[in-house]
């Protein structure tokens, strides 16, 4: 036998006396993993992964992409805070997408994900996001995994249960989390009259069925309370929408306690259908608002921000059988829908036990008119009334649930550390398996969907603690994955994540990939600062503003001598990138530039802004290395003082050496 | 079809869709003006019209070195050819950048055929 065999067989029988001795130790975070797991999650060098997981980056403002079963990150798609990286929020052309009515907003928070849906399962066109902080919903398209859209939400105090879907993306909905004072109102009045003069607002926007863009159809005005999670009615219960909602105190402050003392708070059922009628008889009144709608155009390869100045509200109180809430024990968090739409999973984050109502009995209990009376004038339902059972002694915490194909939910427990599998009929809890740790939102493969995959649950962390090499006092965050094809659930993978990952989903490779954009057309490119071919370069200046036509191929850039920028100019380098293969985008940075690079796409043409601080000359170079000859790939701008009467030139392969 | 074996490359008419191509005995004008659009695009950045090497070879006197079906093949199928073609790898060795698939369709191709024959000077 060849010593080399012989070697590897060894150490085979080596790892294999390891793991038996680790077998006979007590389970513990380290080795609370069978001996096959490896072999689920790993995918060969080469090859693809199964699903593509979109996880929301949470603080970060950012989607993160990454390869199941590897846990591979695969990209980060900039959509609500700058990237120097990409040039996002720093070219001109992507600067408008970061527009709101406060201006230019650099950061957000996102927090949930929804992959858009025909008959309630993916489509693979595009993710919504919510920005939960200055009040936001984004679009990403699939196509190019960039942003394609982010639409600002008025009369909002911020966006956090959102950007949930109907089964057809026929709306994406924002609740508002903090009531306010409506934009048309006074907003100067003291805080302890939140009771009077705050109120809360639920947005439907529209999404156009092949295009994607979001426009508002209506808002619901509520009394004011604090409104946490949402789900559509799918399947018997479309045309329904759920919201959770919490601080039914009216709480302004302390609200860790003041709002912790009703026994039951609520699920708020939403008829849009009804919402619908009324606003085709006329019943919205049209109210001034000021808001921003912000679009990114892959032909011009340039966003546009358009302000607008009205939305339609419905109220609550005054449009009978609109809304009805559903009283849901202690502060109730995630309120999901199982895949046959009947079951509503209330997860009272306080609660020793989960409620599930049922969807049919919501509704004869709305036709007998069972209610317990109303608040602020929308009809209670009585709970038993609306309720099919509780899950008792479920775990500590609980705060989301997805399904899985068996029938089963899975719920997520913050406090105890654990996922718990229970069966939705007959609400008997199947398996609990520990998290590391205290997780938050949880992912069933399509566990949103009429048809769950059912492969694996992904248990987003708030907390890490031991879980990777330390890295000084912050770390990443953690994700687990574990195998449910079985009777019990199998831990197989941890990975880190970015930013503070909320809710996440995750969708077949097949549906999406092969749409995937490899090269923008250059013929197609109708930006108005396009060089399309070399031939088109040049520089003109226009007052003090000087425009940079340039062109960018392995390996030069044109022009890549320029003379004649003054003291007081501002230089917009207008880069359009003439390569038309796959893979190879041209980066562009200018020292002392006090924004970010570009990255160009191949066909894209992309827009730095520039103003010199000092005479002298400045090199300017491709930052993505594109070739061998990369290095090369660079060039100079002479500046010289205000009302030098030093030449505007430019040139590249001409302007040789003088001596 | 993908030809595996580089013993089996034939390097009179490289690799890739185009076998034998049809040339007019006259210059087809409107084909050379469409193929002159597509160098202004997407080859000017590298290629003189001239014998002079910029980043890769002018093109004075490529249509009469090679055949049709070998410049087509090339530049719509670059990679493959500059691995196996031995023109090809010499020239890499001068230039150090592989040419790059500027995804030129069947009929980019022939115009731009047709526009080096023109720079070659057929009328």
């Amino acid at each position: 036998m060849n010593t080399r065999y012989l070697n590897l067989n060894l150490a085979v029988i080596g790892l294999l006396l390891l793991g038996l001795c680790f077998g006979c130790k007590p389970k513990n975070a380290g080795n609370a993993v069978s001996g096959d797991a490896a072999q689920q999650v790993y995918v060969a060098p080469g090859s693809y992964d199964e699903y593509y997981n979109f996880v929301s980056g949470g603080f970060s403002g950012q989607l993160s992409v990454y390869g199941l079963p590897s846990g591979r990150l695969l990209r980060v798609i900039p959509v609500f805070s700058l990237d120097p990286e990409k040039g996002w929020g720093f070219s001109e052309e992507t600067k408008p997408m970061l527009n709101t009515s406060h201006g230019m907003v650099p950061w957000d928070d996102l927090h949930h994900v929804q992959l858009s849906k025909t008959n309630g399962e993916y489509d693979g066109k595009w993710v919504f996001v919510n920005g939960n902080n200055t009040p936001r919903l984004a679009r990403v398209d699939l196509k190019t995994f960039r942003t394609a859209e982010i639409l600002e939400l008025p009369n909002s105090g911020g966006n956090h249960s959102s950007p949930f879907i109907t089964e057809n993306t026929e709306y994406v909905v924002a609740g508002t989390r903090f009531s306010v004072p409506l934009d048309d109102q006074d907003g100067d009045v003291p805080i302890n009259t939140y009771k009077k003069n705050f109120k809360g607002t639920i947005t439907f926007v529209r999404v156009d069925k092949t295009k994607g863009n979001m426009d508002i159809a209506f808002q619901i005005e509520t009394p004011g309370i604090n409104f946490d999670l949402s789900r559509a009615g799918k399947g018997v219960s479309h045309g329904w929408f759920f919201f959770s909602c919490y601080n039914t105190e009216q709480a302004n402050t302390l609200l860790e306690v003041n709002a912790s003392k009703n026994d039951k708070d609520f699920i708020m059922a939403v008829n849009w259908k009804k919402a619908e009628e009324y606003l085709k008889q006329g019943k919205g009144k049209k109210v001034k608002a000021n808001y921003v709608h912000n679009t990114y155009n892959e032909e011009t390869h340039t966003a546009t921000s358009e302000t607008k100045h009205e939305v339609t509200v419905l109220s609550s109180a005054e449009l009978k059988d609109l809304c009805y809430f559903i009283p849901c024990p202690k502060s109730p968090h995630g309120t999901d829908v199982d895949p046959s739409g009947e079951y509503i999973v209330g997860s009272g984050k306080l609660a020793a036990l989960i409620p599930v109502f049922s969807f049919s009995k919501i509704m004869k209990a709305i036709e007998g008119k069972k209610f317990e009376g109303d608040y602020a004038g929308i009809p209670v339902i009585k709970y038993e009334e609306a309720l099919y059972g509780e899950v008792q002694k479920p775990g500590l915490g609980p705060l989301h649930t997805e399904f899985d194909d068996k029938g089963n939910a899975i719920t997520s427990m913050f406090v105890s550390s654990e996922l718990v599998r229970w069966n939705v009929k007959d609400l008997k809890v199947i398996d609990r398996v520990p998290t590391y740790y205290s997780t938050g939102h949880l992912m069933v493969l399509g566990g949103d969907t009429k048809k769950p995959d059912g492969k694996y649950v992904i248990a987003y962390n708030k907390i890490t603690k031991d879980r990777y090499l330390p890295t000084g006092p912050e770390l990443a965050q953690s994700a687990q994955m574990f195998d449910i094809t079985g009777d019990k659930m199998k831990l197989v993978l941890d990975f880190p994540t970015i930013g503070e990952p909320h809710y996440a989903q995750a969708i077949k490779a097949d549906l999406v990939k092969d749409n995937s954009v490899k090269t923008f057309k250059l013929e197609e490119n109708k930006n108005p600062f396009a060089a399309k071919g070399e031939g088109e370069t040049k520089v003109v200046r226009e007052g003090n503003k000087v425009h940079v036509y340039m062109t960018a191929i392995r390996s030069h850039l044109t022009p890549d001598n320029i003379e004649g920028i003054r003291m007081g100019d501002e230089v917009y380098f207008h880069v359009t990138n003439l390569e038309q293969d796959w893979d190879v985008p041209h980066g562009f940075a200018i020292k002392g530039a006090n924004n970010g690079e570009l990255l160009i796409m191949p066909g894209e043409t992309q827009t730095l802004k520039w103003t010199p601080d000092r005479v002298g000359i400045f090199p300017f170079y491709c930052t993505d290395f594109c070739s061998a000859l990369h290095q090369e790939m660079s060039g100079y701008l002479r500046v010289s003082p205000k009302g030098s009467n030093v030449a505007l030139t430019f040139s590249t392969g001409t302007n040789l050496a003088n001596e | 079809m993908i030809e595996k074996d580089p013993s089996t490359y034939d390097p009179k008419r490289g690799e890739g869709k185009f076998d034998h191509v049809e040339l007019g005995a006259q210059l087809d004008v409107a084909m050379a003006r469409k193929g002159k659009a597509i160098y202004d695009l997407k080859c000017s950045s590298c290629h003189k019209l001239t014998d002079e090497r910029l980043v890769g070879p002018g093109w004075k006197g490529v249509s009469q070195k090679h055949e049709a079906a070998w410049i087509m093949n090339f530049i719509t199928n670059p990679d493959p050819m500059i691995d196996k073609d031995p023109e090809l790898q010499a020239q890499l060795e001068i230039c150090l950048v592989r040419m790059p698939n500027q995804s030129l369709s069947d009929e980019d191709a022939r115009h731009i055929v047709e526009f080096m024959r023109e720079n070659d000077g057929v009328k």
